[in-house]
C-alpha cells in the first residue's frame, strides 16, 4: 500500500534535498453512476494508490509521482528530481503538526446506496416541464499519509459525494438550461435529500415561469437597470472569480500567467480598496460537511480562516509555503492538489460574502427599480480579473419595491471594482453553492463552495 | 498483450458478453515557465488498466490500478456483483466488430522517450531567451514532455497497441502593458524550435503600437489560430451523438445547411502528423478523417459502433470508453488569402483577437455563446492596426467581450488565411488544425 512506505519515501526526499522535502501517500476508491434521460447509462468505479514527494534540489523545486508502489520505483523517482538550472526557491518553516483528519460520513453509500440515491433524484426530475434531464452521482473516499521537513505527520481519510444535474426546461418563450451540483464532504447525509426535492421543485417552477413568461430586455432597457439584487449563488460566482482567484499568491505573483491567468491584485497595490465597506470576504476551510473542507493543506499546514478583503479593502492573500516565504509571513494553508499526481498549488476552499443585517424584502423594498438575479448560467471573466459577465438564467424585474416579471436575457456585466464598490446592503441569509475549480497545468480540479449572503447592488451611488 | 488476452478469457467465462480490456503506461514531464526562468518540474509515471463490460444491456466500466493478472481478474469479478444492480442501457448495441486494417503505427521521435530534465530545461531556456530578444518584460509557459504505450483487446477478436510520443511549448509574454501567448508542438523534436518560437512571440508584441479603447458594438473580428480552434472546437464537441441528443444547437440539422457555403470541418484521428492522432479508437475501430461539415452542409455526426448502430450508419471512429470523443479538428475554407496581414487588409472596423477563453454558452441550444479575449487584441480600421485594446488601467487587460452564436459565427466566416497551425489554448487543449479566421459583424461589449 502506498501508505506504508511514506517513510522511505520522504527518507529518500530528504536525503537528497537541500532542505525541503515532504512524501504524499494516497489511496482511494470511487464509485459513479449515471442516468440520462431516465436511462442508465452504467456504472463506473475505480481504485488505486500513488505516491508523490516533494523536494528542493539545487535550489529548484520537483514534484514526482507514481503509482507504481515499491521502493526500487521510489527511489527511481527521487533521483529523477535533478536537471533544472539553479534557482533558489524559500520555503516558509511551519510548526510540525501531528495530526489526524479523519472524516467518516453519517450514511457512506455502497453501491446499491448510490444506486437508489440516482434513481431518486432523477425520479424528482421527472417532470413535464422539463424536455431533458441527466444526473450523474460519484462517491469517493481516499485515505491519505504525509510527512514533511517540519516534522509533521498527518493522516486523513476524506469521503465526498457529488451529484451533477443537468436539465432543461421549455417554455413558450423559449428554453432555460440549469447545471446544479450537489453534496459535500461526508455520505449521503451530504445531499439533504430530505430537502432536495423541494429544492428541485423550486428550480424547476422558477425557470419553468422564465421560459413561459420571461421578457426579453432591449439593449436600452438593460443599460437602465441600476439597481440589480443578487442571490447567494450570484455573490458566490463573483466572489470566487473577481475576489478569490485574483487573491491567490501564485497568481498574484506570476507563476500561472500562462495557465489559469494573471490578478488586477500585484505586489505594488496590496491594501487596495476593492469595495465598499459594506464587503467583506472570507475563505473558510474548516465548515464540516462542505464540499471545500479540509483541516490540514497539501504541505501540512493548518488551513485557517481567511480574511481576504476586510471592509471593501483588499487584507489577505492565499498562499501556501512557497509565497508565505517571499512575503515573509506563515502560510494560511491554502495549498491543495486535486490527487497525488498533482503538485499541490494555491486554491481556495470555501468562499464566501460574509453576512450583513438586512432581510430579503428589504434589500428588494430599498432597491426599489431594478432587478433580481437569482441564478446564472453562462459567466466569464478576463485574464486579470477585472472584467465580468453573469448571464442571469432565473431573473425577475423589481418594481416599486416589489418582485415583478421574470426576465430572460439580463448579463450583469461589469468591471470587479465597479461592482464590489456597488454593494449597498448585504443580506443576512447565507447559503452556499458547489462548484469544482480548474487551475494549473496539467489542470486539476478541487471541490469547493461558493456562496454567502445576497446583496443590493447600487451602480449609480 | 498477454494480460489483456487472459482478462478477456476470464471475463468472458464469467459470463460478460462485450469486453474491452486496455492498458496504458505515460510518462509526462511539466517543465514550468514563470518570471522569465524555469520554475519547477512536475513528472508523472502511471501504469494502470480499464476494463469495459457489459452482459444484458448492462454497462459496468472500471479503472484497474495495477497492470498485473490478479489486480485486472479482482476488477472483473468486482464487476460481476456490480452488474445485477445496473439497469440495461435499451438502446446499447455493442461493441466494433470485424476484421479492421489500421494504418501504419505512429511515428515519432524516439529520442522523446528518453529526454532527461536538463534536455527540458534547454528547451525552454532557449524559448525564454528567444522571447527576451524582444521588448518583453517577462515570460512564462510550460514544456510538456509525453510518452505513451497504449495497448488494447476486445472480445471481438481486435488487439491493438501504438506507442507515442510529443513535445508541447506554450509561451507567454507581457511586455508594453500587454500580453501574447501561442503554442507549438511537434512528436519530433528536431521540428520545435524554442529559440525562433520565442522571438516569433515576442515580436508579436511590436504590433501593440499604442493603446485606446473602443465602444459596444459591432466589429468584424479576425481570429488568430489559437482563439479559433478555442471557439471551432465547440462545433465538433457538438457534433457528437451525445451533445445532439442531448439537443444542442446542431440537433435536427444534419443534411442542412449549417455554415457558408465555403466552410468544411473536419474530425481527423487518423493523420499521424497531428499529436492527438491514434490508428484506432478505445474499441479499437479504425480512425478516420470524417466530414463534420462540408462546404457548409452537416454531413455527420460523430459515433461510436454503438451509436452508429442505433442511427444506422458507420461508426466514425470516435468512441470513448464509454461516450464518444473528438478527434483533431481541422478548418478548412474554400476562399483563402495569403497571409493574417492581406486579411487586415478586407477589414473595414474590426478586431484582431489573437487568445480568448472562459468561452460560455448563454444557451446550448440555438449557440448563443460569449468568450474573453484575455490577450493582445488590436483595432483595426480601414485594413490598419490603428492600436492595442486597453479598457481599463490595468496591466495586461484587454477589457472587452466577444457575444456571438456559434451558427451565426460559421455562417459569417467571410475568408481564412492560407496556412494553418497546430492551436491550442489552456482551457481547450486539444488540438486543432486552424488558420486564422475572420467573421463578420460580431458583437462586441467592452468595460
Amino acid at each position: 500500500m502506498a501508505t506504508d512506505i511514506i517513510d522511505y519515501a520522504y527518507s529518500e526526499a530528504s536525503k537528497r534535498s537541500d532542505g525541503f522535502a515532504e512524501a504524499y501517500a494516497e489511496e482511494y476508491a470511487a464509485m459513479g453512476a449515471a442516468i440520462e434521460q431516465g436511462k442508465f447509462n452504467g456504472i463506473f468505479s475505480s481504485s488505486g494508490s500513488g505516491i508523490r514527494v516533494r523536494m528542493m534540489s539545487k535550489g529548484n523545486l520537483y514534484s514526482m509521482s507514481t503509482n507504481l508502489i515499491d521502493k526500487q520505483s521510489v527511489k527511481s523517482m527521487v533521483s529523477r528530481a535533478r536537471g533544472l538550472p539553479g534557482r533558489k526557491v524559500g520555503m516558509s518553516d511551519e510548526p510540525a503538526v501531528k495530526g489526524k483528519d479523519i472524516v467518516k460520513g453519517k450514511k457512506e453509500p455502497d453501491i446499491d446506496g448510490i444506486k437508489d440515491a440516482i434513481l431518486e433524484i432523477d425520479n424528482y426530475l421527472q417532470d413535464k416541464r422539463v424536455k431533458y434531464r441527466s444526473v450523474y452521482i460519484n462517491f469517493s473516499h481516499a485515505k491519505s499519509a504525509f510527512m514533511n521537513d517540519c516534522g509533521s505527520r498527518i493522516e486523513a481519510r476524506m469521503p465526498i459525494i457529488n451529484v451533477y444535474s443537468n436539465f432543461i426546461i421549455a417554455g413558450k418563450k423559449g428554453t432555460r438550461s440549469r447545471f446544479m451540483q450537489l453534496g459535500g464532504v461526508g455520505g449521503l447525509e451530504a445531499l439533504s435529500m430530505n430537502t432536495l426535492e423541494r429544492r428541485l421543485d423550486d428550480e424547476i417552477s422558477g425557470l419553468y415561469e422564465a421560459a413561459q413568461n420571461g421578457k426579453n430586455l432591449s439593449a436600452q432597457e438593460m443599460r437602465g437597470i441600476k439597481n440589480v439584487v443578487i442571490s447567494p449563488e450570484i455573490s458566490g460566482i463573483a466572489v470566487h472569480e473577481s475576489i478569490g482567484h485574483p487573491n491567490e499568491s501564485d497568481r498574484v505573483f506570476g507563476r500561472e500567467a500562462a495557465q489559469a491567468g494573471t490578478s488586477y491584485i500585484n505586489g505594488g497595490n496590496l491594501g487596495l480598496e476593492v469595495g465598499s465597506e459594506a464587503v467583506t470576504i472570507m475563505d473558510e476551510p474548516q465548515i464540516s460537511g462542505s464540499n471545500g473542507y479540509y483541516k490540514y493543506d497539501d504541505e501540512g499546514v493548518i488551513g485557517r480562516k481567511k480574511t481576504i478583503i476586510k471592509g471593501g479593502i483588499q487584507n489577505e492573500l492565499l498562499t501556501n509555503r512557497e509565497y508565505a516565504a517571499m512575503l515573509g509571513i506563515r502560510s494560511n494553508g491554502s495549498a491543495r492538489s486535486s490527487a497525488y499526481s498533482f503538485e499541490p498549488i494555491v486554491r481556495m476552499s470555501n468562499t464566501y460574502l460574509q453576512k450583513g443585517s438586512a432581510t430579503f424584502d428589504e434589500l428588494v423594498s430599498e432597491a426599489r427599480n431594478g432587478i433580481y438575479v437569482k441564478s446564472f448560467n453562462g459567466w466569464n471573466i478576463d485574464d486579470t480579473r477585472s472584467f465580468s459577465m453573469y448571464q442571469g438564467n432565473e431573473a425577475y424585474m423589481i418594481r416599486n419595491g416589489r418582485i415583478a416579471e421574470p426576465v430572460m436575457n439580463y448579463k450583469l456585466e461589469t468591471s470587479t471594482l465597479k461592482f464590489w464598490h456597488a454593494v449597498a446592503l448585504v443580506g443576512k441569509d447565507f447559503n452556499l453553492y458547489l462548484a469544482t475549480c480548474g487551475k494549473g497545468e496539467p489542470e486539476q480540479g478541487v471541490p469547493v463552495t461558493n456562496g454567502g449572503a445576497s446583496a443590493l447592488l447600487k451602480f449609480n451611488r | 498483450m498477454d494480460i489483456i488476452r487472459d482478462s478477456i478469457k476470464y471475463a468472458k467465462s464469467l459470463g460478460f458478453e462485450d469486453v474491452i480490456v486496455s492498458i496504458e503506461q505515460s510518462s509526462v514531464h511539466y517543465l514550468k515557465i514563470a518570471n522569465s526562468e524555469v520554475n519547477s518540474m512536475v513528472e508523472d509515471r502511471d501504469a494502470s488498466g480499464q476494463v469495459y463490460l457489459t452482459h444484458d444491456k448492462r454497462i459496468v466500466a472500471s479503472d484497474v490500478p495495477k497492470v498485473d493478472m490478479q489486480s485486472m481478474r479482482t476488477a472483473i469479478r468486482n464487476a460481476k456483483t456490480t452488474l445485477k444492480l445496473v439497469k440495461p442501457k435499451d438502446d446499447y448495441n455493442g461493441i466494433a466488430a470485424g476484421k479492421f486494417k489500421y494504418g501504419k503505427a505512429p511515428e515519432y521521435d524516439k529520442r522523446l522517450e528518453s529526454l532527461e530534465n536538463s534536455d527540458i530545461a534547454d528547451v525552454a531556456s532557449a524559448a525564454i531567451n528567444g522571447a527576451l530578444t524582444g521588448k518583453v518584460e517577462n515570460v512564462s509557459g510550460m514544456v510538456i514532455v509525453e510518452n505513451m504505450r497504449f495497448s488494447m483487446g476486445t472480445s471481438n477478436g481486435i488487439m491493438g497497441h501504438y506507442d507515442s510520443a510529443n513535445i508541447r511549448l506554450s509561451l507567454r509574454v507581457d511586455g508594453k502593458g500587454f500580453s501574447y501567448q501561442d503554442v507549438a508542438a511537434s512528436k519530433y523534436l528536431s521540428k520545435l524550435n524554442p529559440g525562433k518560437f520565442g522571438r516569433e512571440t515576442s515580436a508579436m508584441l511590436d504590433r501593440a503600437s499604442g493603446f485606446g479603447k473602443i465602444k459596444s458594438g459591432t466589429y468584424d473580428v479576425l481570429y488568430s489560430p489559437s482563439p479559433a480552434s478555442n471557439l471551432m472546437q465547440n462545433i465538433t464537441d457538438m457534433a457528437l451523438i451525445s451533445s445532439v441528443e442531448t439537443g444542442g444547437f446542431l440537433s435536427g440539422k444534419l443534411g442542412k445547411e449549417v455554415g457558408g457555403n465555403g466552410l468544411s470541418i473536419y474530425d481527423d484521428g487518423a493523420n499521424d502528423a497531428y499529436i492527438g492522432s491514434s490508428p484506432f479508437d478505445d474499441e479499437g475501430y479504425p480512425t478516420q478523417k470524417t466530414p463534420v461539415i462540408e462546404n457548409g452542409v452537416l454531413k455527420n455526426y460523430l459515433h461510436n459502433w454503438s451509436t452508429a448502430k442505433k442511427y444506422g450508419v458507420k461508426s466514425t471512429g470516435n468512441a470513448g470508453l464509454i461516450d464518444p470523443r473528438t478527434n483533431t479538428l481541422v478548418l478548412d475554407y474554400k476562399s483563402k488569402v495569403r497571409d493574417e496581414d492581406s486579411l487586415i487588409r478586407e477589414i473595414k472596423r474590426g478586431i484582431l483577437v489573437t487568445g480568448t477563453w472562459y468561452t460560455r454558452f448563454d444557451n446550448e441550444e440555438n449557440g448563443d455563446f460569449s468568450t474573453v479575449p484575455r490577450n493582445l487584441a488590436i483595432y483595426i480600421e480601414n485594413g490598419e492596426p490603428k492600436f492595442a485594446i486597453k479598457q481599463l488601467d490595468v496591466r495586461s487587460i484587454v477589457g472587452i467581450r466577444i457575444h456571438d452564436n456559434m451558427l451565426r459565427m460559421i455562417r459569417n466566416i467571410e475568408a481564412v488565411s492560407s496556412s494553418s497551425k497546430q492551436a491550442s489554448s489552456w482551457d481547450a487543449p486539444d488540438y486543432s488544425i486552424m488558420p486564422d479566421v475572420l467573421v463578420k459583424g460580431v458583437k462586441v461589449t467592452t468595460a
